[in-house]
């Protein structure tokens, strides 16, 4: 059991290795972007990981595809 | 297969290391803070990762474009003086137990960290990530026995990883309750689901680790962190709504040995435990008034059995503080940060020792007061609240434990010297363009 939360944790701590690392080569003051990405404000909505591949209504062509 | 997965990952670190320094420090942080080579048995729990990240940082900062700067401010005087002091006792010590020397140069690794930090986490992307790692190096231990706890329904007694400062019960249930506030901050920040329910997840896990400790200390940091919250909060009513269904929560989960122990604090003076702390107290006293400037080393009373005997017959003069006699079998602890201090290196390192945790305070109180009309700098305002609700838990439940050079309290302390030095550097950039 504590074998598998260490290897959990070693996994967790390389993506926040990565995610810090990568963020910091971004130019200042440009949010970080990533699972470990922050909000400006603690207001801001809330967004998952998860990619869409619905298109928007508003985009559709004129045959409805 | 742990060692393996260790080495591995190892191999991945360096580069990142030397391409950043600030991971560097993240991994120093989570190695102090982990102590993995408790959890291997093989070649890798031989290997020295505090050391091996230290000297690879160091390495890292001397070979990187970016320029690390060392700024005295006068928290970091003050921590010099502190460590002057504690030189100085360690050198004039009333015991020459090798203990001295091991946990001086302990807390000189403590406090090389604390330096580093200053120099190299200033971002407020490099803070978040050191929060992030807090949560998951310390967050580690307190996961995985909370869910023991659960698992056994309540009858786990919860210690923390056995050689380490956090071993004690009473310490775990410290080390616990000073990452809920920081889990808060991130869970609020934390843009993605997934992460947001990670946290929150392990907020309700480390809360129950620490009624799984059955630390009375814990419970008197829980209620002096959730009354600092109350008090502090511009939403009382929200606070109380979301602060008592979970305290209630809590005690629902807790075990009737939890409740037995607990009603133990209102008998104080008839506790055994209780009453052999004043007596630990009474002796660090005693060599502070013999030692007053530099006191009598680190672990003054409790390294050696002689001078604990010695000392023994000394504490008459506080007899107006009714205890039994102390123990001649064995030598305890000081069993609070402040009687540590003062014992271990006197009136003078008790008096900078407190000047360094009131300073981080007014810190966060600056930070906080600099940014409550800065929508851009809300993030520091909060950050520096949630550390400031860390500290309150060292402070009250620290009070009766020997925890004084705990390697998560002066990291906290330099990220409120890094929060006010990024105010500050945007108060006068406001101040310059305004006159301008």
């Amino acid at each position: 059991m504590e074998a598998i939360f260490f290897l959990l944790d070693i996994i967790v701590l390389y993506l926040i290795l990565l995610w810090s690392l990568r963020a910091d080569f971004q130019p200042p003051g440009e949010t970080p972007k990533g699972v470990f990405g922050y909000k400006d404000n603690p207001d801001e909505p809330t967004v998952t990981a998860r990619v869409s591949t619905r298109r928007t209504p508003g985009k559709r062509g004129k045959d409805g595809s | 297969m742990r060692d393996l997965l260790m080495l591995f990952a190892l191999i991945g670190m360096i580069p990142m290391i030397l391409k950043k320094p600030h991971i560097g420090v993240l991994l120093w942080a989570w190695t102090a803070l982990l102590g993995p080579n408790n959890l291997m048995y093989g070649i890798a729990g031989s290997i020295r990762y505090n050391l091996l990240f230290a000297i690879l940082t160091f390495v890292s900062m001397i070979i990187n474009r970016e320029k690390f700067k060392f700024r005295m401010g006068a928290i970091t005087a003050i921590m010099f003086l502190f460590v002057i002091v504690t030189t100085i006792s360690t050198y004039t010590a009333i015991t020459d137990a090798e203990v001295v020397k091991s946990e001086w140069e302990k807390f000189l690794k403590v406090v090389v960290f604390f330096v580093i930090v200053g120099m190299v986490m200033t971002t407020r992307l490099r803070l978040h990530s050191l929060l992030l790692i807090f949560c998951i190096s310390l967050g580690f231990h307190g996961f995985a026995e909370a869910l023991k706890f659960l698992a056994t329904g309540g009858g786990h007694h919860i210690f923390g990883p056995g050689k380490s400062i956090i071993g004690d019960n009473n310490h775990f249930a410290l080390a616990m309750l000073m990452l809920l506030p920081l889990t808060i901050y991130l869970f609020r920040y934390s843009k993605e689901k997934v992460v947001r329910v990670s946290l929150i997840g392990l907020f309700v896990l480390l809360s129950i680790a620490v009624i799984g400790t059955l630390s009375r200390g814990g419970l008197l940091g829980m209620l002096a962190v959730g009354g600092w919250a109350l008090l502090r909060s511009n939403k009382k009513f929200v606070a109380i709504i979301l602060l008592v269904p979970l305290f209630l929560g809590l005690l629902a989960l807790a075990p009737d040995k939890w409740f037995d122990r607990m009603d133990t604090i209102e008998e104080a003076d008839q506790d055994r435990s209780f009453m052999g702390r004043v007596i630990s107290w009474k002796m660090a006293t005693a060599v502070a008034l013999d030692h007053p400037f530099f006191g009598g080393g680190f672990h003054a009373i409790q390294g050696d059995l002689d001078i604990w005997l010695q000392y023994s017959e000394r504490i008459h003069f506080l007899d107006f503080i009714p205890t039994r006699e102390p123990d001649t079998k064995r030598a305890h602890a000081a069993h609070s940060i402040y009687f540590q201090v003062l014992g271990d290196h006197g009136f003078l390192g008790l008096f900078l020792f407190l000047l360094i945790l009131a300073g981080a305070w007014l810190n966060t109180f600056h930070v906080m007061r600099h940014t409550q009309r800065k929508p851009d700098l809300k993030w520091a305002g909060d950050m520096a609240y949630a550390v400031q609700l860390s500290l309150v838990a060292y402070c009250v439940s620290g009070a009766a434990l020997s925890m004084a050079y705990f390697d998560l309290s002066y990291g906290l302390i330099a990220v409120t010297i890094i929060l006010r030095r990024i105010v500050n550097q945007r108060l006068a950039t406001d101040n310059a363009r305004r006159s301008f």
